[in-house]
């Protein structure tokens, strides 16, 4: 997890345009006077482990109930309109060009290399049904769904929030995420829907109706847009 | 002529099973070694005369990412894959915006 931070990072202070800085040691600062882990790009980052996740999972469906996963969506997507405006400024101190001149597979490729670092997962973006406004983002190793192990329900409420979150700023316009299929259901890989919101409320309707996500690809593509 | 994609064992047999070594030992990394000469020079055949052939028969969706039906549709027809590419190569935050 990253948090704002203060501390520079040395490395990069030595080495500004250096792009490849993804390698465990050269990515985080470990400060051990402070105490702190800075990122290269001075986000400060704390180690967890997974008995956190399932204590920060449980405890709030404990306190909340159903609404724990409109909870860690609602963190997401703040989570990722923040995480966009930090992404703006060190994205273009580091490539000396505009998010918005960039090209769109490289600025995201960009964007998701930090989390990849930090233990988020890997992910593959599918645009091939980006003419009919949405869009599919496979996620694999997902740090949630990874921990939580195979509950049989989509859990990964955490990404889809932080997907809609940071698209929505980059795009400027409303767009909402869902998990369509997830590791925890026993696939082997997560699986987001991104798109307008009278899409996506569609796809929830399907899913809880027991579409496959399969089901929901061809219904999109049909035109299929209400419940 | 020996199929591209068929690498054999010590005996001249088809192998069952391939190794990443398998695909190391058949690639001419230079692209120096032509073909022609190879077969003059009674060399065995290997599969590969390029690395670029080579990485073209990798399958970079891997086992786990399942392509979409229409992505398959696009994979079996070459022009409108280029075409995909170009398109993908091309597209800006602003382009994206404008779908949604």
């Amino acid at each position: 997890m990253d948090t704002p931070s203060v501390s520079a990072h040395k490395l990069r202070q030595q080495h500004p345009q250096k792009h490849s800085h993804y390698k465990f040691s050269e990515f985080f600062q470990f400060n051990a006077t402070e105490g702190t882990i800075a990122d290269w790009n001075g986000s400060r980052n704390i180690i967890t482990s997974e008995h956190f996740i399932i204590g920060l999972l449980e405890g709030l469906e404990e306190e909340v109930g159903a609404a724990s996963a409109a909870v860690m969506y609602s963190i997401g997507v703040e989570w990722g309109k923040q995480d966009s405006l930090f992404f703006d400024q060190w994205f273009e101190r580091e490539y000396n060009i505009r998010p918005q001149q960039a090209n769109l597979m490289f600025l995201l490729e960009t964007w998701w290399w930090p989390f990849t670092a930090q233990g988020w997962g890997r992910w593959e973006i599918d645009m091939t049904d980006r003419q009919q406004g949405f869009m599919f983002i496979n996620l694999f190793d997902s740090a949630v769904a990874r921990t939580l192990g195979d509950v049989g329900k989509p859990v990964c409420y955490l990404y889809a929030g932080l997907y809609a979150g940071f698209f929505t700023e980059m795009v400027r316009k409303q767009l909402s995420c869902i998990e369509i299929q997830c590791y925890s259901m026993g696939e082997t890989y997560c699986k987001f829907l991104l798109g307008a919101k009278d899409r996506i409320d569609a796809a929830a309707f399907w899913l809880n109706e027991g579409a496959t996500a399969s089901d929901i690809e061809n219904r999109l593509r049909a035109g299929y847009t209400s419940s | 002529m020996t199929d591209l994609t068929q690498v054999l064992d010590a005996q001249g047999q088809p192998l069952s099973t391939l190794t990443v070594d398998h695909f190391f030992q058949q690639i001419n990394w230079s692209g120096t070694q032509q073909r022609s000469a190879r077969e003059n020079s009674g060399a065995p055949e290997t599969p590969y005369d390029t690395v670029g052939q080579f990485f073209a028969t990798f399958p970079w969706q891997g086992a786990t990412a399942a392509p979409s039906a229409r992505r398959l549709a696009i994979d079996i027809d070459e022009a409108a894959f280029d075409q995909l590419l170009a398109e993908d190569d091309a597209l800006t935050l602003d382009d994206l915006s404008a779908l949604f």
